[in-house]
């Protein structure tokens, strides 16, 4: 995950940032996204499965966002904000690539790595399979909650569904990985 | 107290490769390049205004008002964006509001 860290200054809130980059500021602009771009990428990598859009999805989400900023009105954090324009677009591109037929997912080259770091994508492997395993709206859940650190309460808010809606889901997905975890030997 | 399988699903979140290095650029480009929702939103009722407006001209030239014996003839007609409702004597050019 990405950290940017600005020294040159008081730490300023994403509200703030919002505000003055609503009006034009580049570097508020620059600073949101140095903030968010890793965890966009990351939840859009673990949602499509694809390497190839990753850079292409980022950029829709974020030109979404930055065209949408005058409009949003803080009565949600402006990472909810931001996690839900995300999540449309993962949406929008699962249904394209629907369209599109299958593709492999997660095509990570795997020669010339060093023994621990092939371990380390042996497992992210693994998840990135289990995570293939359950439906789109139950891989979404999990992943905002399990990989994202998000609250049950505001994925609620970012995909629109009653908190219940969200708990049941999570439950089920739990279930379902914690199964093929077990089919693969693993224990959790 | 943490959940085995959340601590492993995140131990062992699948991480994206590093973007690309003009990733940043890029975004900045394109949304200089495109004018921004509050633009859109302006051009968008200004247009509204001048087909409601166009329109509005149109029903005054074709539909003559109803006419009563002994009183002026008057046209009627809907504002819809804010639901008011006037009425214009053609011979004064005078209108009034109702509720």
């Amino acid at each position: 995950m990405e950290v940017v860290v600005d020294v040159s200054g008081p730490v300023r809130s994403d509200e703030e940032l919002v505000e003055d980059a609503s009006k034009g500021d580049t570097q508020a602009f620059r600073q949101l996204y140095g903030r968010y771009v890793g965890r966009v990428r990351g939840l859009i990598y673990q949602m499509t499965a694809q390497t190839d859009y990753i850079d292409d999805l980022t950029q829709e989400v974020f030109v979404r966002v930055f065209r949408s900023l005058s409009g949003f009105r803080a009565e949600a954090r402006f990472s909810t904000w931001l996690f839900r324009i995300a999540v449309n677009c993962c949406q929008d591109a699962r249904r394209q690539a629907g369209r599109r037929g299958p593709t492999s997912p997660l095509d990570k080259t795997l020669a010339a790595q060093s023994e621990e770091t092939l371990v380390r994508l042996d497992r992210e492997q693994l998840v990135a399979q289990a995570l293939q395993v359950l439906t789109p709206e139950h891989r979404m859940v999990v992943i905002l909650h399990d990989l994202q650190d998000r609250t049950q309460e505001e994925i609620a808010t970012v995909l629109k569904l009653p908190v219940g809606t969200i708990k049941s889901r999570l439950f089920y997905a739990r279930r379902r990985l914690r199964e093929w975890f077990q089919n693969q030997g693993i224990n959790l | 107290m943490s959940d085995p399988l959340s601590e492993f699903l995140r131990r062992h979140a699948p991480e994206p490769p590093p973007a690309r290095v003009d990733l940043e650029e890029r975004i900045l480009d394109a949304v200089r390049s495109t004018p921004t929702r509050r633009v859109e939103g302006r051009w968008l009722v200004a247009c509204s205004l001048l087909i409601l407006l166009l329109g509005g001209l149109g029903l005054w030239q074709q539909r003559p008002g109803p006419t009563l014996p002994g009183y002026p003839s008057v046209i009627w007609s809907v504002v819809e964006t804010d639901i008011s409702l006037f009425a214009i004597d053609p011979r004064t050019e005078l209108y009034a509001l109702d509720y």
